[in-house]
């Protein structure tokens, strides 16, 4: 089907669209710039293949090449369930490009993260100003020749910068001069008990009415993307556990799956179902902070205790899978770090079965019918189906809007195919509805790890390929060729072919895509996460403006913004 | 073949008339969190207790045998240190924390040694990658968890020796 | 004749004197039950650890330190507060709270020989009208505390929490006419003592059993008028980091937190006294306990009926905490003015009418 699309696009402009190299089975073109907004525009609305779901927009850099920077548009069409990547080079004396903001909403914050982390410009964007780094930021840090030790730090107070001659508020102190006297500038974050993570949200009020909510983020940007160009593939996987801390698994598996699919590896089968039942077992806890969180915010304070009491249970076995809780670093390129210990699997049955369905329960009857808690999300940043997806959203918050939109099903990998779960969807995609996705998500995943646990194959968990994968230690100690493959492999690195590739998978807010460029050599030549809440977070002016403060704390409580996803 | 589960209450409906009342939906909640104050009670002064917490120091949670705590550097049964001095741990190092400077043993036939083994433990991240990657079993990460110290910001390699149980030989 | 002078001092020297300590230890044991019946709901186990000469109290002690700990916190003030007021506000919540409890009787009156001494610091004639007047001046605590200490959030929790407060004195005031037009009085002792009457030859008179609406309505009042969940948007946490005693601290942040717990033992108080019996034991008026045991036991037992009920009553206020979320500003004030108000009317209405109808008054 995309080929059928490729297609259709080299006839239709053939001078400004070309083939880019076939590399497994992805499909990439060369776009020239000033055709891409037609381009763009053609493939939103083909009508065989709309491509409907802009999922990522970055920049890349080569020095070496004639024109230096890339700027790369990731597309996704649930018609077809297919994927397409357009190129665009610019030159460094001229990095500028059309937005393409117009034809889908999700471009705002994406855009913004290629103009702060490269410089490439982009006319007609409404809002074109740093988005990870702090304002007095100077450079761009991405690019190869930002030295990766040099700090810059924020030295004055931040400035509003919503109009002339506004004063500087931040929280405290009442304003002085140039400001209306009904409206009130509120500055809720970053140390704000409700923020998950260290977010701000700027916000002018009217009394209690929001009237303008402008977030922002970047207070936990670690630079994940800058420190994986300098380390080996193998050695990335910690840095991914911290990406979206609260389900830490997830993240290895969707890295070690993109960098699998750069290497053209299968994985084993046991290698496979174990991943799919640590994921849902991330998947559950993921949303398990997500909803006691929310319900925190809203005030009742006990489900949070029954939610996380289940959620120590599933540390413990996934910390004697592999020793740690939360920065776990459990899969390996090709396969596992260490396979399943004796009584794993019983254990885990037992929890799947009484302990963690009792969570569920419990906070069903405190909560679900709740007539105050249905008051307050029910009607509570609605956002509709189709906004929702020109915004970007995947995940939960896509479904409960009423978009059946699943990875797992849209493009199934590791057998879930074969699976037998549901997808819930929501109607409204208000507050409510996410809440209700997000507990009947627990529940099929559930169900998911008990189908896998009954269908566990035995195996290796390791990939039996002397390029990838460390060999026994048994024979690591006792054999010489296996002590020199050891060596090779962790001095060398793993060194994968050159070219790029684009994998997703459904992490437990949405679609977690890796994009990782390879130039033949032991460190990724360029790693770009797509976080599932950045393109989330970015509508949060749309759903709040107009509802109250304390709806803010509700809806933001809803979205699961998690900041080590959002900064990276 | 996608099955849809629709969890919202349907369109333009509400919940029934005694859901929406406040009233019995409270009783109810009020009823579960009774039933956890009085369980929670009755079972408090007996060996099964079923309130979640573990009251640290008197009682430690049992960590499992894969957990990663503190490094060890190990000893062969008669004493002398494994650690070669490969640097293959620092060079698997996912934070570059690991300091080796190598020396040889006085007699040839042995080998090297490390005159300098550091962790920098600002630096390290708990990994384990450094265990995966010796060749000689020499490093290994204890259940020691306990490391809160205001002055030892380094571990060296006497300190890395000497801490943890020796194994049976 | 030194006993006269001896009564007298007791009755208006030593009641007004030890009757505020109770209300402040009581503050102690209330902070206790809130923090170990909220961790048991929760399936922990809360403070234990405070020992008092090397023994465990399972916790007893852990308020007393939290108080001496904000005794020596530093005490701050933003620079552009307004000093008076921030002063005075955690005064004003304090003072109230205890003022208010002066008029709630916890036994009949003691008659020993020809002395009688009221089981409580103040028999006001107006007593319940006092309640209420003196109730309503603690929104000044409040509101006060929050437009001092010249922060965004605590202006915004000071402005709710004048809203919830005065919206729910209305309702709390309209369901407490049916116990009025019930028991024909105004001073709280009276209420009590007729209280200890039975209806339909076993029911006790209490007010749950004559004015069920009107005690459903009070409790939801009572909740609203001291800041508890599901109404406790002027010091929610998660939206206005604290509300009205964000900017506060050490001696003046105790204020307040005690001043709330003393505003929910003067709720219960009230609740007790006018709608579950008061310092009534079911089934035994005071003159059959006096024939039995005596005056002075009976004040005893009396006086620990009392306690119990309020006990009782702040422990419900301490589960609901835990198990309902909080409302938003709007449905709140949409609750007390379309809910509760007609409900109290209607509650007001059939008072009067039935009566009238069945011939009893």
């Amino acid at each position: 089907m995309a080929a059928a699309v490729a297609q259709t696009l080299l006839e239709k402009f053939p001078k400004a669209v070309s083939a880019a190299p076939d590399f497994r089975e992805e499909e990439a073109l060369y776009v020239i710039r000033e055709n891409l907004p037609e381009v763009l525009q053609f493939l939103y609305s083909a009508p065989d293949a709309e491509y409907r779901l802009l999922e990522d927009v970055c920049g890349a850099d080569y020095p070496g090449r004639e024109k230096r920077f890339e700027v790369v548009y990731h597309l996704y069409s649930l018609k077809t369930g297919q994927h397409l990547r357009l190129k665009v080079a610019l030159s460094e004396d001229d990095p500028t490009l059309p937005t393409a903001t117009g034809i889908w909403k999700a471009a705002d914050w994406f855009e913004r993260e290629a103009f702060d982390q490269y410089g490439i410009r982009f006319e007609g964007h409404p809002n074109l100003r740093r988005v990870l780094n702090h304002e007095e930021f100077v450079g761009h840090p991405l690019r190869k020749d930002y030295p990766i030790n040099k700090r810059q730090k924020l030295t004055r107070p931040t400035n509003l910068g919503w109009e002339e001659g506004q004063s500087r508020g931040n929280g405290s102190g009442s304003e002085a001069g140039g400001e209306e006297p009904e409206r009130m500038i509120l500055n809720i974050g970053p140390a704000h008990p409700t923020t998950h993570g260290t977010l701000r949200v700027l916000a002018r009020l009217e009394g209690e009415t929001i009237l303008e909510a402008d977030p922002e983020i970047g207070y936990l940007h670690r630079g994940f993307e800058k420190t994986s160009e300098a380390l080996t593939y193998q050695q990335v996987i910690p840095l991914t556990d911290r990406l979206n801390y609260c389900s830490a698994m997830m993240n290895n598996v969707g890295y070690c799956r993109a960098v699998e699919k750069l290497l053209g590896i299968e994985v084993s089968k046991r290698v496979q179902y174990i991943r799919v039942i640590i994921s849902e077992l991330s998947r559950i806890i993921d949303h398990f902070v997500c909803i006691a969180a929310n319900i925190v915010d809203i005030g009742a304070l006990t489900p949070y205790w029954y939610c996380f009491r289940e959620r120590e249970n599933v540390y413990e076995l996934l910390e004697a899978l592999c020793g740690a809780r939360l920065t776990t670093s459990y899969t390996r390129i090709g396969g596992l770090s260490h396979d399943l210990p004796d009584g794993w699997v019983e254990r885990c049955r037992s929890y799947i079965r009484e302990r963690i369905p009792r969570a569920i329960e419990e906070t069903e009857t405190l909560i679900t019918k709740n007539r105050i808690f249905v008051d307050r999300t029910m009607g509570v940043g609605v956002i509709s189906g189709d906004e929702a997806l020109n915004w970007g959203f995947t995940g939960p918050c896509l479904r409960a809007s009423g978009v059946p939109f699943d990875v797992r099903r849209a493009n199934p990998y590791y057998d879930y195919d074969k699976f037998d779960f549901e997808i819930p969807v929501g109607s409204n995609g208000d507050t409510y509805d996410r809440y209700l996705v997000r507990m009947e998500e627990m529940r099929q995943s559930l169900r998911i790890v008990e189908q896998a646990l009954d269908g566990l194959p035995e195996g290796p968990i390791s990939a039996q390929d002397r390029r990838v994968s460390l060999p026994e230690k048994d024979a690591v100690y006792t054999k010489f060729g296996a002590l020199v493959q050891h060596t090779k492999l962790i001095v060398d690195g793993i060194l994968p072919p050159e070219g790029e590739v684009y994998s997703v998978t459904e992490a437990a807010n949405g679609v977690l895509g890796f994009y990782i460029v390879s130039d033949g050599t032991k460190n990724p030549y360029r790693i770009k996460v797509r976080p599932p809440c950045f393109a989330i977070f970015q509508a949060l002016p749309q759903l709040t403006e107009g509802n109250m403060i304390a709806d803010l704390i509700a809806i933001v409580g809803s979205l699961n913004i998690i900041a080590g996803e959002l900064d990276r | 073949m996608i099955k849809i589960k629709h969890v919202s209450p349907p369109e333009g409906k509400r919940y029934p008339i005694h859901e929406r009342i406040y009233l019995f939906e409270i009783l109810k909640g009020m009823g579960l969190t009774l039933k956890h104050l009085i369980r929670n009670l009755a079972t408090y002064p007996t060996k099964n207790r079923t309130v979640a917490t573990i009251q640290y120091p008197d009682e430690r949670r049992e960590y499992s045998p894969r957990f990663r705590g503190m490094h060890r550097l190990k000893k062969n049964p008669d004493g002398s240190m494994r650690c070669v001095a490969c640097k293959l741990c620092a060079e698997n190092c996912p934070s570059h924390c690991i300091f080796i400077e190598p020396d040889a043993y006085p007699d040839p036939s042995r080998g090297n040694y490390p005159k300098r083994y550091e962790i920098d433990i600002t630096r390290c991240i708990f990994c384990g990658f450094c265990v995966e990657a010796c060749p000689k079993d020499a490093i290994e990460m204890t259940q020691l968890s306990e490391m809160g110290d205001s002055v030892r910001a380094v571990f060296d390699r006497d300190f890395l020796l000497t801490n943890g149980k020796e194994p049976a030989p | 004749m030194w006993i006269d002078y001896l009564v007298w001092t007791v009755q208006n020297l030593l009641f007004p004197i030890v009757v505020p300590v109770v209300l402040l230890t009581g503050v102690i044991l209330a902070v206790w039950i809130e923090r170990r019946g909220a961790a048991f709901i929760q399936d922990r186990v809360g403070p234990n650890r405070v020992h008092l000469f090397g023994l465990p109290n399972a916790g007893l002690m852990q308020p007393i330190a939290d108080a001496l700990k904000l005794l020596i916190k530093e005490e701050f003030m933003p620079e552009r507060a307004d000093r008076f007021l921030f002063y005075m506000a955690p005064a004003v919540s304090m003072i109230i709270a205890i003022l208010t409890y002066m008029v709630i009787p916890f036994g009949d009156v003691l008659v020993i020989g020809k002395y009688e001494i009221p089981l409580q610091v103040a028999d006001l004639n107006v007593g319940l009208l006092f309640i209420f007047a003196i109730a309503s001046l603690g929104v000044y605590g409040i509101v006060l505390g929050g437009w001092a200490a010249d922060n965004k959030y605590t202006l915004l929790g000071g402005l709710r929490s004048s809203a919830q407060m005065i919206s729910y004195e209305i309702a709390m005031g309209l369901s407490i006419i049916g116990i009025l037009i019930v028991f024909e009085s105004v001073r709280l002792n009276e209420i009590v003592r007729m209280q200890g009457e039975l209806v339909f030859g076993i029911l006790p008179r209490w007010g749950i059993v004559v004015q069920p609406l009107g005690f459903l309505l009070f409790f939801v009042a009572s909740l609203a008028e001291t800041n508890r969940i599901p109404f406790d948007l002027p010091e929610a946490e998660a939206e206005i980091v604290a509300g009205y005693h964000l900017e506060y601290s050490s001696f003046k942040f105790s204020m307040f937190f005690m001043a709330e717990y003393v505003n929910m033992m003067v709720a219960s108080g009230f609740l007790v006294s006018l709608f579950l019996g008061g310092w009534q034991i079911p089934w035994l008026p005071t003159e059959v306990l006096v024939d039995r045991v005596g005056p002075a036991v009976t004040a005893l037992l009396q006086v620990g009926t009392f306690v119990a009920k309020l006990w009782f009553v702040m422990w419900v206020f301490v589960w609901l905490r835990w198990t309902l979320p909080r409302f938003r500003y709007d449905q709140l004030m949409g609750l007390g003015w379309r809910v509760m108000l007609p409900l109290a009317l209607v509650n007001l209405c059939v008072t009067s009418i039935v009566p009238f109808v069945l011939g009893i008054y």
